[in-house]
Protein backbone atom coordinates (compact mmCIF):
# COMPACT_ATOMS: atom_id res chain seq x y z
CA UNK A 1 0.00 0.00 0.00
CA UNK A 2 2.76 2.60 0.74
CA UNK A 3 4.90 1.27 -1.99
CA UNK A 4 1.26 2.48 -3.87
CA UNK A 5 0.87 5.80 -2.44
CA UNK A 6 4.58 6.60 -2.62
CA UNK A 7 4.04 5.68 -6.32
CA UNK A 8 1.05 7.57 -6.53
CA UNK A 9 2.79 10.68 -5.39
CA UNK A 10 6.07 10.20 -7.32
CA UNK A 11 3.70 10.56 -10.37
CA UNK A 12 2.16 13.84 -8.95
CA UNK A 13 5.81 15.33 -7.66
CA UNK A 14 6.38 14.32 -11.84
CA UNK A 15 3.56 16.41 -12.81
CA UNK A 16 4.07 19.12 -10.83
CA UNK A 17 7.85 19.57 -12.32
CA UNK A 18 6.75 18.81 -15.78
CA UNK A 19 4.49 21.39 -15.55
CA UNK A 20 6.88 23.57 -13.37
CA UNK A 21 9.61 23.22 -15.78
CA UNK A 22 7.51 23.81 -19.02
CA UNK A 23 8.66 26.43 -21.05
CA UNK A 24 6.01 29.39 -20.40
CA UNK A 25 3.78 29.81 -23.12
CA UNK A 26 5.72 32.37 -25.42
CA UNK A 27 4.12 35.51 -27.06
CA UNK A 28 4.59 37.25 -29.89
CA UNK A 29 7.02 40.06 -29.62
CA UNK A 30 4.47 41.22 -32.28
CA UNK A 31 1.60 40.82 -29.98
CA UNK A 32 3.55 42.87 -27.19
CA UNK A 33 4.41 45.65 -29.02
CA UNK A 34 0.47 45.62 -30.37
CA UNK A 35 -0.23 45.28 -26.69
CA UNK A 36 1.80 47.97 -25.49
CA UNK A 37 0.80 50.52 -27.85
CA UNK A 38 -2.80 49.72 -27.12
CA UNK A 39 -2.62 49.89 -23.95
CA UNK A 40 -0.72 53.66 -24.28
CA UNK A 41 -3.19 54.35 -26.34
CA UNK A 42 -5.97 53.99 -24.49
CA UNK A 43 -4.22 55.10 -21.26
CA UNK A 44 -3.87 58.19 -23.29
CA UNK A 45 -7.40 58.33 -24.05
CA UNK A 46 -8.56 57.41 -20.68
CA UNK A 47 -6.50 60.81 -19.56
CA UNK A 48 -8.39 62.81 -21.94
CA UNK A 49 -12.16 61.63 -20.90
CA UNK A 50 -11.00 62.08 -17.05
CA UNK A 51 -13.79 63.70 -14.86
CA UNK A 52 -12.56 63.40 -10.99
CA UNK A 53 -9.43 62.94 -9.19
CA UNK A 54 -10.60 59.67 -8.07
CA UNK A 55 -10.70 58.83 -11.66
CA UNK A 56 -6.88 60.18 -12.39
CA UNK A 57 -6.32 58.01 -9.23
CA UNK A 58 -7.12 54.75 -10.65
CA UNK A 59 -5.93 55.69 -14.03
CA UNK A 60 -2.48 56.28 -12.65
CA UNK A 61 -2.55 52.70 -10.73
CA UNK A 62 -3.68 51.77 -14.27
CA UNK A 63 -0.31 53.23 -15.43
CA UNK A 64 2.16 51.75 -12.57
CA UNK A 65 0.68 48.52 -13.81
CA UNK A 66 1.35 48.73 -16.95
CA UNK A 67 4.94 49.82 -16.38
CA UNK A 68 5.40 46.82 -14.60
CA UNK A 69 3.43 44.79 -17.55
CA UNK A 70 6.12 46.11 -20.05
CA UNK A 71 9.09 46.78 -17.82
CA UNK A 72 10.88 43.34 -19.01
CA UNK A 73 10.09 44.51 -22.63
CA UNK A 74 11.21 47.74 -22.67
CA UNK A 75 14.53 47.09 -25.12
CA UNK A 76 11.64 45.25 -27.33
CA UNK A 77 9.70 48.48 -27.32
CA UNK A 78 12.08 51.00 -27.47
CA UNK A 79 13.48 49.59 -30.89
CA UNK A 80 9.43 49.58 -32.04
CA UNK A 81 8.80 52.88 -31.38
CA UNK A 82 12.24 54.43 -32.09
CA UNK A 83 12.66 57.58 -32.17
CA UNK A 84 10.47 57.45 -28.40
CA UNK A 85 11.19 55.50 -25.29
CA UNK A 86 9.55 53.09 -23.29
CA UNK A 87 10.38 55.11 -19.74
CA UNK A 88 9.77 58.24 -21.37
CA UNK A 89 6.23 57.25 -22.76
CA UNK A 90 5.66 56.15 -19.25
CA UNK A 91 6.64 59.10 -17.54
CA UNK A 92 4.97 61.01 -20.13
CA UNK A 93 1.72 59.39 -19.30
CA UNK A 94 2.61 59.90 -15.57
CA UNK A 95 2.81 63.54 -15.97
CA UNK A 96 -0.49 63.76 -17.67
CA UNK A 97 -2.34 62.32 -15.35
CA UNK A 98 -0.94 63.92 -12.75
CA UNK A 99 -1.50 67.29 -13.86
CA UNK A 100 -4.96 66.47 -14.71
CA UNK A 101 -6.06 65.26 -11.73
CA UNK A 102 -4.30 68.28 -9.72
CA UNK A 103 -6.49 69.97 -12.29
CA UNK A 104 -9.31 67.76 -11.73
CA UNK A 105 -9.01 68.26 -7.77
CA UNK A 106 -8.71 71.66 -7.94
CA UNK A 107 -11.72 72.08 -9.77
CA UNK A 108 -13.81 69.94 -7.62
CA UNK A 109 -12.22 72.03 -4.42
CA UNK A 110 -13.43 75.16 -6.09
CA UNK A 111 -16.66 72.96 -7.05
CA UNK A 112 -17.51 72.33 -3.83
CA UNK A 113 -16.59 75.78 -2.42
CA UNK A 114 -18.92 77.15 -5.18
CA UNK A 115 -21.55 74.27 -3.44
CA UNK A 116 -20.97 76.13 -0.53
CA UNK A 117 -21.48 79.43 -1.49
CA UNK A 118 -24.53 79.44 -3.31
CA UNK A 119 -25.81 77.48 -0.30
CA UNK A 120 -24.54 80.22 1.72
CA UNK A 121 -25.80 82.78 -0.40
CA UNK A 122 -29.23 81.19 -0.47
CA UNK A 123 -29.03 81.48 3.24
CA UNK A 124 -27.96 84.88 3.46
CA UNK A 125 -30.94 86.11 0.83
CA UNK A 126 -33.22 84.26 3.17
CA UNK A 127 -32.14 85.93 6.11
CA UNK A 128 -32.00 89.65 4.05
CA UNK A 129 -35.74 88.93 3.24
CA UNK A 130 -36.48 88.85 6.72
CA UNK A 131 -34.59 91.39 7.55
CA UNK A 132 -36.04 93.69 4.25
CA UNK A 133 -39.46 92.55 5.33
CA UNK A 134 -38.93 93.92 8.94
CA UNK A 135 -37.73 96.84 8.02
CA UNK A 136 -40.82 96.98 5.77
CA UNK A 137 -42.78 96.35 8.27
CA UNK A 138 -41.51 98.78 10.77
CA UNK A 139 -41.05 101.74 7.72
CA UNK A 140 -44.84 101.00 7.56
CA UNK A 141 -45.52 101.66 11.34
CA UNK A 142 -43.23 104.72 11.15
CA UNK A 143 -45.35 106.44 8.30
CA UNK A 144 -48.98 105.39 9.55
CA UNK A 145 -47.80 106.80 13.17
CA UNK A 146 -46.08 110.06 11.21
CA UNK A 147 -49.56 110.50 9.19
CA UNK A 148 -51.86 109.95 12.40
CA UNK A 149 -49.83 112.79 14.08
CA UNK A 150 -49.45 110.75 17.06
CA UNK A 151 -46.32 109.83 16.82
CA UNK A 152 -43.67 111.27 19.28
CA UNK A 153 -40.19 111.14 19.40
CA UNK A 154 -38.98 108.93 21.43
CA UNK A 155 -40.97 105.91 19.31
CA UNK A 156 -39.46 106.88 16.22
CA UNK A 157 -35.92 106.95 17.77
CA UNK A 158 -36.51 103.62 18.43
CA UNK A 159 -37.93 102.36 15.35
CA UNK A 160 -35.30 104.45 13.94
CA UNK A 161 -32.56 102.46 15.81
CA UNK A 162 -34.25 99.25 15.23
CA UNK A 163 -34.18 100.32 11.26
CA UNK A 164 -30.38 101.07 11.06
CA UNK A 165 -30.06 97.76 13.56
CA UNK A 166 -31.69 96.29 10.27
CA UNK A 167 -29.65 98.33 7.40
CA UNK A 168 -26.51 97.03 9.05
CA UNK A 169 -27.87 93.59 9.46
CA UNK A 170 -28.07 93.58 5.48
CA UNK A 171 -24.69 95.47 5.37
CA UNK A 172 -23.07 93.24 6.97
CA UNK A 173 -24.93 89.93 5.34
CA UNK A 174 -23.08 91.04 2.10
CA UNK A 175 -20.10 91.88 3.47
CA UNK A 176 -19.92 88.83 4.68
CA UNK A 177 -21.41 87.36 1.22
CA UNK A 178 -18.72 89.14 -0.72
CA UNK A 179 -15.55 87.80 2.16
CA UNK A 180 -16.55 84.17 1.36
CA UNK A 181 -16.71 84.92 -2.40
CA UNK A 182 -13.38 86.96 -2.60
CA UNK A 183 -12.01 83.74 -1.34
CA UNK A 184 -12.73 82.11 -4.57
CA UNK A 185 -10.62 82.87 -7.45
CA UNK A 186 -12.93 83.03 -10.07
CA UNK A 187 -10.98 83.96 -12.55
CA UNK A 188 -9.26 80.48 -12.50
CA UNK A 189 -12.70 79.04 -13.33
CA UNK A 190 -13.68 77.76 -16.45
CA UNK A 191 -15.87 80.35 -18.09
CA UNK A 192 -18.91 78.00 -18.41
CA UNK A 193 -19.01 77.50 -14.40
CA UNK A 194 -18.02 81.32 -13.58
CA UNK A 195 -21.51 81.99 -15.89
CA UNK A 196 -23.48 79.06 -13.82
CA UNK A 197 -22.48 80.78 -10.68
CA UNK A 198 -23.10 84.29 -11.45
CA UNK A 199 -26.65 83.10 -12.82
CA UNK A 200 -26.83 81.42 -9.65
CA UNK A 201 -26.27 83.94 -7.64
CA UNK A 202 -28.19 86.90 -9.65
CA UNK A 203 -31.01 84.87 -9.00
CA UNK A 204 -30.41 86.24 -5.65
CA UNK A 205 -30.97 90.06 -6.32
CA UNK A 206 -28.00 91.48 -4.02
CA UNK A 207 -27.93 94.74 -5.39
CA UNK A 208 -31.73 94.65 -5.36
CA UNK A 209 -31.48 94.66 -1.52
CA UNK A 210 -28.47 97.55 -1.32
CA UNK A 211 -30.29 99.47 -3.72
CA UNK A 212 -33.51 98.71 -1.36
CA UNK A 213 -31.33 99.80 1.59
CA UNK A 214 -30.35 103.11 -0.04
CA UNK A 215 -33.92 103.97 -1.05
CA UNK A 216 -35.58 103.35 2.16
CA UNK A 217 -33.07 105.72 3.93
CA UNK A 218 -33.91 108.44 1.43
CA UNK A 219 -37.58 108.13 2.07
CA UNK A 220 -37.51 107.97 5.35
CA UNK A 221 -35.20 111.24 5.70
CA UNK A 222 -37.81 112.78 3.64
CA UNK A 223 -40.68 111.94 5.58
CA UNK A 224 -39.24 112.83 8.81
CA UNK A 225 -38.17 115.54 9.77
CA UNK A 226 -38.51 115.78 13.52
CA UNK A 227 -35.69 113.94 14.35
CA UNK A 228 -32.78 115.46 16.97
CA UNK A 229 -29.84 116.08 15.57
CA UNK A 230 -28.46 112.84 17.51
CA UNK A 231 -30.70 110.70 14.96
CA UNK A 232 -29.53 112.42 12.41
CA UNK A 233 -25.76 111.66 13.12
CA UNK A 234 -26.38 108.07 13.67
CA UNK A 235 -27.97 108.05 10.45
CA UNK A 236 -25.02 110.07 8.68
CA UNK A 237 -22.48 107.51 10.75
CA UNK A 238 -24.57 104.03 9.32
CA UNK A 239 -24.47 106.45 5.75
CA UNK A 240 -20.77 106.64 5.98
CA UNK A 241 -20.54 102.85 6.36
CA UNK A 242 -22.58 101.40 4.24
CA UNK A 243 -21.05 104.05 1.69
CA UNK A 244 -17.44 102.93 2.47
CA UNK A 245 -18.64 99.12 2.14
CA UNK A 246 -20.01 100.05 -1.34
CA UNK A 247 -17.34 102.23 -2.89
CA UNK A 248 -14.87 99.27 -1.37
CA UNK A 249 -17.17 95.94 -2.69
CA UNK A 250 -20.09 97.87 -5.19
CA UNK A 251 -18.13 97.47 -8.30
CA UNK A 252 -17.07 93.72 -7.55
CA UNK A 253 -20.40 93.01 -6.28
CA UNK A 254 -21.71 93.82 -9.50
CA UNK A 255 -19.16 92.06 -11.55
CA UNK A 256 -20.50 88.87 -9.50
CA UNK A 257 -24.05 89.53 -9.01
CA UNK A 258 -25.40 91.50 -12.44
CA UNK A 259 -25.56 90.43 -15.66
CA UNK A 260 -23.02 92.55 -18.06
CA UNK A 261 -25.81 93.91 -19.83
CA UNK A 262 -27.38 95.63 -16.52
CA UNK A 263 -24.36 96.05 -14.56
CA UNK A 264 -23.60 99.70 -15.64
CA UNK A 265 -26.91 101.02 -15.28
CA UNK A 266 -27.07 99.00 -11.65
CA UNK A 267 -24.08 100.67 -10.49
CA UNK A 268 -25.03 104.33 -11.27
CA UNK A 269 -28.65 103.91 -10.17
CA UNK A 270 -26.89 102.92 -6.50
CA UNK A 271 -24.47 105.53 -6.81
CA UNK A 272 -26.82 107.64 -7.71
CA UNK A 273 -29.20 106.95 -4.52
CA UNK A 274 -25.89 106.84 -2.85
CA UNK A 275 -25.36 111.07 -3.16
CA UNK A 276 -28.74 111.45 -2.98
CA UNK A 277 -28.84 109.85 0.70
CA UNK A 278 -25.78 111.36 1.38
CA UNK A 279 -27.23 114.98 0.41
CA UNK A 280 -30.60 113.98 2.33
CA UNK A 281 -28.87 113.58 5.59
CA UNK A 282 -26.28 116.35 5.61
CA UNK A 283 -29.15 118.93 4.66
CA UNK A 284 -31.03 117.62 7.86
CA UNK A 285 -28.13 116.92 10.06
CA UNK A 286 -26.88 120.02 9.50
CA UNK A 287 -30.08 122.28 9.65
CA UNK A 288 -30.82 120.10 13.15
CA UNK A 289 -27.07 121.16 13.98
CA UNK A 290 -27.83 124.53 13.18
CA UNK A 291 -31.17 124.43 15.52
CA UNK A 292 -29.84 122.57 18.16
CA UNK A 293 -26.97 125.43 19.14
CA UNK A 294 -29.74 128.00 18.27
CA UNK A 295 -32.20 126.35 20.85
CA UNK A 296 -29.20 126.93 23.70
CA UNK A 297 -29.05 130.48 22.45
CA UNK A 298 -25.52 129.93 20.86
CA UNK A 299 -25.48 131.88 17.64
CA UNK A 300 -23.06 130.02 15.81
CA UNK A 301 -21.88 130.95 12.42
CA UNK A 302 -24.01 129.28 9.69
CA UNK A 303 -22.03 126.15 8.88
CA UNK A 304 -23.23 123.24 6.40
CA UNK A 305 -20.47 121.08 6.00
CA UNK A 306 -17.56 119.59 8.52
CA UNK A 307 -14.87 122.30 8.03
CA UNK A 308 -17.69 125.29 8.25
CA UNK A 309 -18.95 123.82 11.31
CA UNK A 310 -15.45 123.18 12.99
CA UNK A 311 -14.44 126.78 11.87
CA UNK A 312 -17.94 128.38 13.26
CA UNK A 313 -16.66 126.52 16.69
CA UNK A 314 -13.23 128.00 16.91
CA UNK A 315 -14.61 131.39 15.49
CA UNK A 316 -17.67 131.50 18.82
CA UNK A 317 -14.31 130.01 21.21
CA UNK A 318 -11.82 132.79 19.83
CA UNK A 319 -14.09 135.63 19.90
CA UNK A 320 -15.29 134.48 23.53
CA UNK A 321 -12.01 134.29 25.03
CA UNK A 322 -11.05 137.61 23.55
CA UNK A 323 -14.05 139.26 24.79
CA UNK A 324 -13.61 137.91 28.30
CA UNK A 325 -9.68 138.34 27.75
CA UNK A 326 -10.31 142.40 27.28
CA UNK A 327 -13.69 142.59 29.39
CA UNK A 328 -12.39 140.86 32.59
CA UNK A 329 -14.36 137.44 33.77
CA UNK A 330 -17.87 138.04 34.81
CA UNK A 331 -21.26 136.27 35.89
CA UNK A 332 -22.25 137.16 32.75
CA UNK A 333 -19.68 135.80 30.72
CA UNK A 334 -19.24 132.60 33.13
CA UNK A 335 -23.11 132.23 31.89
CA UNK A 336 -22.04 132.13 28.46
CA UNK A 337 -19.42 129.54 29.12
CA UNK A 338 -21.50 127.26 30.92
CA UNK A 339 -24.02 127.26 28.36
CA UNK A 340 -21.90 126.13 25.83
CA UNK A 341 -20.09 123.79 27.75
CA UNK A 342 -22.93 122.39 28.92
CA UNK A 343 -23.81 122.28 24.89
CA UNK A 344 -20.55 120.86 24.47
CA UNK A 345 -19.87 118.25 27.38
CA UNK A 346 -23.46 117.14 27.88
CA UNK A 347 -24.17 116.71 23.80
CA UNK A 348 -21.64 116.94 21.78
CA UNK A 349 -19.15 115.07 23.74
CA UNK A 350 -21.57 112.45 25.38
CA UNK A 351 -23.83 111.60 22.75
CA UNK A 352 -22.67 112.74 19.47
CA UNK A 353 -18.96 112.21 19.83
CA UNK A 354 -18.30 108.54 18.25
CA UNK A 355 -21.16 109.50 15.20
CA UNK A 356 -19.33 112.59 14.41
CA UNK A 357 -15.71 111.01 14.32
CA UNK A 358 -17.57 108.34 12.41
CA UNK A 359 -18.62 110.09 9.95
CA UNK A 360 -15.56 112.30 10.00
CA UNK A 361 -17.32 115.95 10.81
CA UNK A 362 -14.83 116.39 13.86
CA UNK A 363 -11.76 114.53 14.72
CA UNK A 364 -10.72 113.47 18.37
CA UNK A 365 -7.84 116.25 17.08
CA UNK A 366 -10.65 118.95 17.18
CA UNK A 367 -12.28 117.95 19.89
CA UNK A 368 -8.97 118.16 21.77
CA UNK A 369 -8.89 121.95 20.20
CA UNK A 370 -12.21 122.98 21.60
CA UNK A 371 -11.53 121.64 24.20
CA UNK A 372 -8.49 123.61 24.76
CA UNK A 373 -10.10 126.67 24.04
CA UNK A 374 -13.15 125.89 26.41
CA UNK A 375 -10.82 125.52 29.29
CA UNK A 376 -8.97 128.65 28.34
CA UNK A 377 -12.48 130.44 28.43
CA UNK A 378 -13.16 129.05 31.29
CA UNK A 379 -10.30 130.78 33.26
CA UNK A 380 -11.14 133.88 31.16
CA UNK A 381 -14.44 134.40 32.12
CA UNK A 382 -14.54 133.89 35.94
CA UNK A 383 -15.80 136.73 37.62
CA UNK A 384 -13.80 138.20 40.30
CA UNK A 385 -15.34 137.40 43.79
CA UNK A 386 -16.46 139.66 46.91
CA UNK A 387 -14.96 137.42 49.56
CA UNK A 388 -11.77 137.38 47.59
CA UNK A 389 -11.90 141.47 48.27
CA UNK A 390 -12.63 141.13 52.25
CA UNK A 391 -10.10 138.45 52.37
CA UNK A 392 -7.72 141.11 50.34
CA UNK A 393 -9.15 143.80 53.20
CA UNK A 394 -8.78 142.08 56.28
CA UNK A 395 -5.09 140.86 55.05
CA UNK A 396 -4.61 144.35 54.53
CA UNK A 397 -6.02 145.39 57.79
CA UNK A 398 -3.33 143.15 59.47
CA UNK A 399 -0.46 144.22 57.64
CA UNK A 400 -1.19 148.03 58.58
CA UNK A 401 -1.85 146.67 62.68
CA UNK A 402 1.57 144.68 62.22
CA UNK A 403 3.45 148.22 61.10
CA UNK A 404 1.94 150.51 63.75
CA UNK A 405 2.50 148.03 66.40
CA UNK A 406 6.24 148.01 65.18
CA UNK A 407 6.71 151.36 65.05
CA UNK A 408 5.52 151.59 68.75
CA UNK A 409 7.82 149.12 69.91
CA UNK A 410 10.40 150.59 67.98
CA UNK A 411 9.89 154.11 69.87
CA UNK A 412 9.39 152.62 73.16
CA UNK A 413 12.89 151.09 72.67
CA UNK A 414 15.05 153.98 71.87
CA UNK A 415 17.19 155.12 75.35
CA UNK A 416 15.83 157.96 77.11
CA UNK A 417 18.08 160.74 77.00
CA UNK A 418 19.62 162.31 80.27
CA UNK B 1 36.65 50.18 -82.92
CA UNK B 2 39.12 51.92 -80.71
CA UNK B 3 36.94 53.65 -79.20
CA UNK B 4 34.62 50.67 -78.30
CA UNK B 5 37.59 48.83 -76.97
CA UNK B 6 38.15 51.74 -74.73
CA UNK B 7 34.43 52.17 -73.86
CA UNK B 8 34.43 48.38 -72.32
CA UNK B 9 37.74 49.17 -70.87
CA UNK B 10 35.83 51.93 -69.02
CA UNK B 11 33.11 49.87 -68.06
CA UNK B 12 35.26 47.11 -66.47
CA UNK B 13 37.23 49.65 -64.39
CA UNK B 14 33.90 51.33 -63.12
CA UNK B 15 32.92 48.07 -62.08
CA UNK B 16 35.32 46.27 -60.50
CA UNK B 17 35.96 49.59 -58.40
CA UNK B 18 32.27 49.19 -57.69
CA UNK B 19 32.42 46.06 -56.39
CA UNK B 20 35.68 46.77 -54.23
CA UNK B 21 33.54 48.82 -52.12
CA UNK B 22 31.83 46.15 -49.31
CA UNK B 23 30.33 46.25 -45.97
CA UNK B 24 30.51 43.76 -43.41
CA UNK B 25 29.24 42.55 -40.91
CA UNK B 26 25.99 43.80 -40.92
CA UNK B 27 23.15 43.15 -38.95
CA UNK B 28 19.62 42.90 -40.69
CA UNK B 29 18.05 41.65 -37.63
CA UNK B 30 14.31 42.77 -37.63
CA UNK B 31 13.26 43.45 -33.98
CA UNK B 32 9.95 42.52 -34.19
CA UNK B 33 8.20 40.63 -37.14
CA UNK B 34 5.74 42.32 -39.91
CA UNK B 35 2.50 41.17 -40.00
CA UNK B 36 0.54 41.64 -43.05
CA UNK B 37 -2.71 41.40 -44.04
CA UNK B 38 -3.39 39.35 -47.40
CA UNK B 39 -5.71 40.12 -49.81
CA UNK B 40 -7.69 37.75 -51.59
CA UNK B 41 -5.52 38.52 -54.64
CA UNK B 42 -2.50 36.77 -51.86
CA UNK B 43 -1.33 40.26 -52.56
CA UNK B 44 0.28 41.38 -48.80
CA UNK B 45 2.11 44.82 -47.93
CA UNK B 46 3.39 47.31 -45.29
CA UNK B 47 3.25 50.59 -45.11
CA UNK B 48 5.72 51.27 -42.02
CA UNK B 49 8.63 49.50 -44.11
CA UNK B 50 7.30 49.87 -47.39
CA UNK B 51 7.50 45.86 -48.45
CA UNK B 52 5.10 44.64 -50.53
CA UNK B 53 4.33 41.17 -52.38
CA UNK B 54 2.40 39.02 -53.89
CA UNK B 55 2.47 35.06 -51.65
CA UNK B 56 0.58 32.96 -54.68
CA UNK B 57 3.49 30.74 -55.46
CA UNK B 58 3.79 29.91 -51.45
CA UNK B 59 0.28 29.34 -51.54
CA UNK B 60 0.46 27.44 -54.13
CA UNK B 61 3.54 25.67 -52.56
CA UNK B 62 1.45 24.91 -49.37
CA UNK B 63 -1.84 23.75 -50.88
CA UNK B 64 -4.11 27.09 -50.17
CA UNK B 65 -6.22 28.90 -52.18
CA UNK B 66 -5.45 32.69 -52.64
CA UNK B 67 -9.09 32.96 -51.63
CA UNK B 68 -9.55 30.71 -48.76
CA UNK B 69 -6.05 32.71 -47.88
CA UNK B 70 -7.83 36.51 -47.99
CA UNK B 71 -7.46 37.92 -44.97
CA UNK B 72 -5.04 35.83 -43.55
CA UNK B 73 -2.00 37.51 -41.52
CA UNK B 74 1.50 36.72 -43.02
CA UNK B 75 4.24 37.23 -40.80
CA UNK B 76 7.72 37.85 -42.08
CA UNK B 77 10.73 38.84 -40.25
CA UNK B 78 14.57 39.40 -41.20
CA UNK B 79 17.36 37.81 -39.16
CA UNK B 80 20.62 39.25 -38.70
CA UNK B 81 21.92 37.15 -42.20
CA UNK B 82 19.28 39.37 -43.81
CA UNK B 83 16.97 36.00 -44.71
CA UNK B 84 13.27 36.51 -44.35
CA UNK B 85 11.51 34.46 -42.64
CA UNK B 86 8.03 33.70 -44.07
CA UNK B 87 4.93 31.67 -42.68
CA UNK B 88 1.30 32.32 -41.94
CA UNK B 89 -1.47 30.24 -40.49
CA UNK B 90 -2.17 27.04 -42.18
CA UNK B 91 1.06 27.00 -43.65
CA UNK B 92 3.13 23.53 -42.60
CA UNK B 93 6.63 25.62 -43.49
CA UNK B 94 8.69 28.35 -42.85
CA UNK B 95 10.21 29.78 -46.22
CA UNK B 96 13.93 31.26 -45.62
CA UNK B 97 13.78 33.81 -48.51
CA UNK B 98 16.76 35.66 -50.11
CA UNK B 99 16.43 38.76 -51.80
CA UNK B 100 17.44 38.94 -55.30
CA UNK B 101 16.52 41.70 -57.18
CA UNK B 102 12.85 42.38 -57.18
CA UNK B 103 12.40 39.09 -55.69
CA UNK B 104 12.04 36.75 -53.00
CA UNK B 105 13.75 33.34 -53.18
CA UNK B 106 13.53 30.76 -51.09
CA UNK B 107 16.24 29.39 -49.80
CA UNK B 108 15.19 27.09 -47.61
CA UNK B 109 11.92 25.42 -46.77
CA UNK B 110 11.66 24.49 -43.18
CA UNK B 111 8.75 22.11 -42.41
CA UNK B 112 7.74 22.76 -39.31
CA UNK B 113 5.38 19.87 -38.72
CA UNK B 114 2.67 17.45 -41.13
CA UNK B 115 0.17 19.46 -39.24
CA UNK B 116 -0.97 23.28 -40.23
CA UNK B 117 0.33 25.98 -38.19
CA UNK B 118 -2.11 27.26 -36.32
CA UNK B 119 -1.60 30.52 -34.66
CA UNK B 120 2.04 30.94 -36.10
CA UNK B 121 4.18 34.12 -35.04
CA UNK B 122 8.43 34.93 -35.60
CA UNK B 123 10.43 36.57 -32.91
CA UNK B 124 13.64 37.41 -33.14
CA UNK B 125 15.82 35.39 -30.66
CA UNK B 126 18.88 36.60 -32.83
CA UNK B 127 21.04 34.34 -34.10
CA UNK B 128 17.74 32.37 -33.77
CA UNK B 129 14.45 33.07 -35.23
CA UNK B 130 11.62 32.03 -33.05
CA UNK B 131 8.42 30.21 -33.88
CA UNK B 132 5.97 29.79 -31.81
CA UNK B 133 2.64 28.31 -32.10
CA UNK B 134 0.55 27.95 -29.29
CA UNK B 135 2.45 26.25 -26.62
CA UNK B 136 4.72 24.78 -29.14
CA UNK B 137 8.36 26.84 -30.18
CA UNK B 138 11.02 26.33 -32.43
CA UNK B 139 14.28 28.00 -32.52
CA UNK B 140 14.91 28.37 -36.83
CA UNK B 141 17.95 29.58 -39.00
CA UNK B 142 18.73 30.11 -42.56
CA UNK B 143 19.28 26.08 -42.66
CA UNK B 144 16.62 24.32 -40.67
CA UNK B 145 15.25 24.05 -37.34
CA UNK B 146 17.67 24.28 -34.46
CA UNK B 147 17.05 23.08 -31.17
Amino acid sequence: MKTLISGKFSVLWVLILLLGTSPVFAQSDYQTVRNYQTEYNNILNAIKDLQSSSEAEALQERIQSFERQFQDHSTLINRFIHPEQFNAQVSNLRDLTSATRNHLARSEQQSSEIDGLNSQISDLNQQIRYASEQSDSLRNTLEELTRRNNANVATIRNLRSQLNERDEFILGLVDSLYVAYDRLDLDSLPASERREFTLSADRDNVLGHINSVVENNISFIETHSQLSSADYLKMRASFARFNSSWEKLGTKLANIYEPSERRSDKITEINAGMERWNSRIDEAMWRSLNSSFNARNIELDSFSSASSFYQALNRYLDNAIARAAEQGGSEEELARYEQFSNIWNNDVKAEWQEFMTESRILTYENFAAIDRKLSQWNVESQPVSSSWLIVAGVLGLVIVILIIMLVSRSKSAEPKKA
Amino acid sequence: MIKKIAAVALIFVVTACGSSVKVTNVNFAQPVETVMTANSNGDVSDARSGLSFNIREVLDNEGISRSDFGGTSVRVIKNHNGYYFVTARGFRNVYVMEVRENELRAKEVIRISSERLTNPVLNQRDPNIQLVDGDRSWNLRKDGIRN
